[in-house]
This record gives structure tokens, sequence and C-alpha cells, in this order.
């Protein structure tokens, strides 16, 4: 449902912005903003308009929470507002958790569930 | 939970590409600084243009080449170093930022120290504006301040060693804490022991939390580095726990490390 920025940036010998379109989710309009270097690359992601959202959360179903040992981690704790491991790269980081967290919170979702 | 306690905002949300990482800045407060963010963001900047050992023109690239001196390169710098040095001698050289093998081809390289360090400067830099409520995660190392919501502790998972999109466990947390995680996943086997100078695998993750994230960062390494003898090296500094994955998919932690865990009572 997100309209997502564009993602080819445009030729420049400037920083670019560029507004995704604004579109309203179950708690209100959002709209994401991306920035591109001159080089191109993206540079940072930013919600620049969300709507209210008190407390609510979002399960990311494909995201499957480990039996680890006696660890059998129950949906209700598996909600998350950040995830910590090992340093990933720029590249990294768009296949990871944390920026599935990032564009929950910038769509007004708070709490994150890492699992079902 | 607290009549008078205001309601809390995703206020302010930001994803910050620099020092070859994401670094996310989510503010819960209502009333963000329009600046808070912004000078954030410079500093995070300013330090990538000071310590990256990647870029060639950086001060810390032209100390490690010797072209300057201690003098010369700084005090963020002289700071930084002298920082390292304590950690070098209280962890017996297990945490040596003076012999690596850096990408910029000198042997001096701190940046597993600067992360941390430069990522609890922008946390007090948010308190400073005002902020009492946001968290902070740079590239899987984090640090939190205050509530998300009235009344809810910061819930933070931490990965999963051999699968991407699963937690290992998750922990609960209110107020100021530092989290940080060691591990070769992302990077491939890039922790070297100083003391012999051969990659270190003997286990597959080491998650280390404390008040301050530039120990906690500086911590995670050197437990990674000791295994899991290391619990006891960390569990004998106040404040700071420990919580350590092996490549069996067993699981140790620091006593203290109960606290974080969901089942544990509420003080």
């Amino acid at each position: 449902m997100a309209s997502a920025p564009k993602s080819a940036a445009p030729a420049s010998s400037t920083p670019v912005q560029i507004n995704g379109e604004a579109f309203s989710n179950k708690f209100g309009p959002v709209q994401v903003q991306a920035t591109f270097a001159a080089d191109g690359s993206l540079t940072s992601v930013d919600a620049v308009q969300t709507p209210y959202a008190d407390g609510k959360s979002v399960s990311i179903n494909n995201f499957a929470v480990p039996r680890l040992n006696s660890e059998a981690l129950t949906a209700q704790s598996s909600q998350v507002n950040t995830i910590s491991g090992a340093t990933y790269t720029s590249n990294g980081y768009r296949q990871s958790l944390q920026s599935a967290i990032d564009i929950a919170v910038a769509n007004g979702i708070t709490t994150v569930a890492a699992g079902a | 939970m607290i009549a008078d306690q205001p309601d809390v905002l995703p206020a302010r949300h930001h994803v910050e590409f620099v020092m070859g990482m994401a670094v996310s800045i989510d503010i819960r407060d209502v009333d963000v600084p329009e600046t808070a963010v912004d000078d954030v963001v410079a500093w995070l900047h300013h330090v990538d243009a000071t310590f990256s050992t990647y870029l060639e023109d950086t001060p810390i690239s032209a100390l490690g080449r010797g072209e300057i001196d201690l003098e010369a390169a700084g005090d963020e710098i002289r700071t930084v170093l002298r920082q390292c040095e304590d950690l070098r001698i209280e962890s017996s050289g297990v945490f040596d930022v003076f012999e690596v093998p850096a990408p910029n081809g000198t042997r001096l390289d701190p940046s597993g120290f600067v992360k941390g360090w430069s990522i609890e400067h922008a946390a007090t830099m948010l308190e400073q504006h005002g902020c009492l409520n946001f968290c902070i995660n740079a590239g899987g190392d984090i640090a939190i301040r205050g509530n998300p919501a009235p009344g809810e502790p910061w819930r933070i998972g931490i990965r999963h060693p051999d699968r991407a999109d699963a937690l290992a466990t998750v922990l609960v947390a209110s107020h100021q804490l530092g989290i940080a995680t060691s591990a070769t996943y992302e990077r491939g086997a890039h922790i070297v022991d100083p003391r012999t100078g051969r990659p270190v695998t003997d286990i597959a993750s080491a998650s280390v939390v404390g008040p301050d994230l530039t120990l906690a960062d500086a911590y995670a390494t050197i437990l990674f580095v000791m295994g899991v003898d290391g619990l006891d090296w960390i569990a004998a500094h106040d404040g700071y726990d420990a919580y350590v994955i092996t490549h069996d998919d067993t699981t140790r932690w620091t006593e203290g490390f109960q606290r974080y865990r969901e089942a544990s009572p509420k003080p």
C-alpha cells in the first residue's frame, strides 16, 4: 500500500529530494521523502508526514521468530522497537529487520511484531 | 499510566546513511526541536570525515601514515585514542586499535571504538536539545533513552546469528541503555585477535548492555574475542551485562542480564 519514493535518482550536481506520493494507511496520511546525493546514491529516508499512532503495532508475517533452545518467544514477546546485531553495511541494511522497522515507524507504527 | 504525562508521538524519524552504514534516529517526544536531528546528522558526517579509515584524506588516515603527529591530529582524535589505550590495557591487549590492518593500509583503526562513542555522543546531543525518549540504532548498535510510549519499555530484539529475519531474544529496557552486538555474519570474519593476528570465530554472537554505548560497543568486541570465558570479565564491570550465542545455538548470559528478560519481575 505504501507508495515508495522513485528508485531512480535524477542526474544532478546537487543533492536531490524526492517526495513519495502521499497516501493514507489505517492510521492516517503518510508521505516519505528520499534524499539522493549528487552521485545518485541514497543518503537518507524520512517520513515528512506521519499519522498519529498510539502504540499501534503491525505484524510483518514474513519474519519468523526462532525457537532457540527453551526460549520459545511468544508472539507478544517478539514485539520490538529496534534490532541489535552485527554491524551491517548500507546494503545489508536494506535487507535487515531494522529497515522493516524503520519503514513501519515512518508509517506511524510504533511497535513491530517480528513473527506471527 | 500517569495521568499528566503527555501523549508521546512518533515525532521525528530519520535514517541517515553515513559511516558506511544506516543510522536510524527514532525520537518519540512530542516537541522535537527542528535542529535536533540536523545537528546529530552533521555530527555523524563530521565523525566520518575525521575518523574514516576508508577515506585517504581524513586526519586519522594521515595520522596512521605518520604524516601528522598526535598534536596536529586534534583533541577529538587524542581523546578517542586515549580511551582506546585505556581499553587496550584493561583488556590485556584483546582490544587494540593500534595494531590492526586498516582499510587505508595503515595499522591504526579506531573504527570499532568510534561507532559506539559517536552514537553515545549523538544521544547526549539529543538530550541537550531536550529530547527525553528516543532510540538511535547505528548499524545494530543502539542507544536508548526514556520510553517509546508512556509506561512502555523499549523492546530490543537481538538478531539470530544464522538468520537475518529472526530474533534470538528480546530485551526490555527503559531509560538510558546502550546495546551492542559483535558477530561476523554481516561482514565475514572481520574480528581479529590482536594477540594472535588471526580472525576469531569461537562464538556466533556477543551482545553487551550497559549505561554507556561507548563501553558496551568496545566490551562486545572484547567479549567476542574472549569467548564464553569473557562473560566473567564483563560481569566484573558494574552495570554491564552480556548475552552470548555459540555456534551450536546454545546461549549463555551474565547473571545481571536477567533483568532485561521479559519474564523477570518488575522492580
